[in-house]
């Protein structure tokens, strides 16, 4: 990293740029969800474990540092269809599989 | 390739128009080591490919995602095979792990939902999605002299420290902005939280993790628009054109 201060770096469109954080982030969590014949419900608590492990905890250490305000931008989130979702999918399937909810929820 | 013995489902990448021309995506390196195929049913069809059983059935599914390589490597190719669609046709892009034991699966699955499917490809025609990524550089980095004295050193630290955070809260107000800008640009803008360092991979904080629903044309456009909000405070990094991702969950369609 050469002159980091003055010179902004710009990798604009392209493909290669894509580092695997951002495949998985889109591939694990986002895509429409279809049922399939291979129970999702399971597959779904599995993926869910890697999200916690991933971006749980980027959302815990976004909140640490004070950027959370997408969490609470009406405007930017597009109503409430991003905030909380999946904190209480997650929660409802930690419910389900037994798991105690952590303790960093309860803030 | 899927021995003899093993048993086939298949694995369903994504959605497109019936009539779209995909004899580029056939070879791509999908899941297996099967050829990329389309199922079609009325509008719409579904990009597929045959999976073993010994490797996408419930059991072994479950212990496949528990190891890393294995859902990088295959995540990835989920990724690679949709992305060879992308600015090809309309597209709507699965979540990774849809599974069905038998074509018939696949076809009453399309059947089900052709309406809503056929829905969302006239929405996303003609567009992509790309990231923005907005990174806080560290202005003050190399600007102060070594300390002289232990007292000196303190002195440093307490005013890097505010500096910092008079600096934070100044880049937040301007990735707000950014992103307000670049939503008004695009036909959908959706914020998740920025990745921590372990994966974003960069020291420097995540401020912004963004995607946004931008017509295929105007591409450049949006990516310069991005880019001048870049600035010694600001690194800004646009990534894609990437399938629309961030636009086709439930809520997005209704």
């Amino acid at each position: 990293m050469t002159n980091p201060a003055q010179t902004p770096q710009r990798y604009l469109g392209r493909r290669e740029a894509a580092q695997l954080p951002d495949v998985l982030e889109r591939v694990l969590d986002k895509g429409i969800v279809i049922a399939g014949d291979i129970q999702v419900s399971l597959l779904d608590i599995e993926l869910l474990t890697i999200k916690l492990r991933l971006l749980v905890a980027s959302a815990d250490k976004a909140k640490e540092m004070g950027i959370d305000w997408w969490q609470h931008d009406p405007f930017l989130t597009g109503g409430d269809r991003n905030g909380n979702e999946l904190e209480d999918r997650l929660r409802r399937l930690e419910q389900k599989a037994g798991i105690e909810q952590r303790a960093s929820d309860e803030s | 390739m899927i021995s003899s013995g093993v048993k086939a489902a298949w694995y369903v990448y994504g959605v497109v128009p019936a009539d779209a021309r995909l004899d580029a995506l056939t070879d791509a390196d999908g899941v297996a080591s099967t050829r990329i195929q389309l199922v079609t049913e009325g509008a719409v069809a579904a990009i597929v490919c045959r999976v073993g059983l010994d490797d996408f059935a419930e059991e072994p599914l479950r212990r496949n995602l528990e190891d890393r390589a294995w859902l990088e490597q295959t995540a990835s190719a989920h990724d690679r095979v949709l992305s060879g669609a992308v600015g090809v046709t309309p597209l709507v892009p699965l979540r990774f792990g849809t599974v069905f034991r038998d074509e018939a699966g696949v076809r009453e699955m399309l059947v089900e939902r052709e309406a809503e499917l056929r829905d969302a490809l006239e929405r996303l025609g003609g567009h992509v999605e790309l990231g923005v990524k907005v990174f806080l550089v560290d202005p003050a980095r190399g600007e102060e002299a070594k300390p002289a004295t232990g007292r000196d050193y303190l002195l440093q630290k307490q005013r890097a420290r505010d500096a910092a955070s008079t600096v934070q809260a100044e880049a937040l107000e301007q990735v707000r902005a950014l992103h307000e800008h670049l939503a008004t640009l695009a036909d959908g803008a959706h914020a998740n939280p920025p990745q921590p360092p372990e994966l974003s991979g960069r020291r420097e904080p995540m401020l912004l993790n963004a995607a946004y629903l931008v017509r295929s044309d105007e591409q450049p456009e949006f990516i310069a628009a991005a880019a001048d909000h870049g600035d010694g405070r600001l690194e800004i990094l646009v990534t894609g054109p990437w399938p629309a991702y961030n636009f086709v969950q439930a809520e997005e369609a209704e």
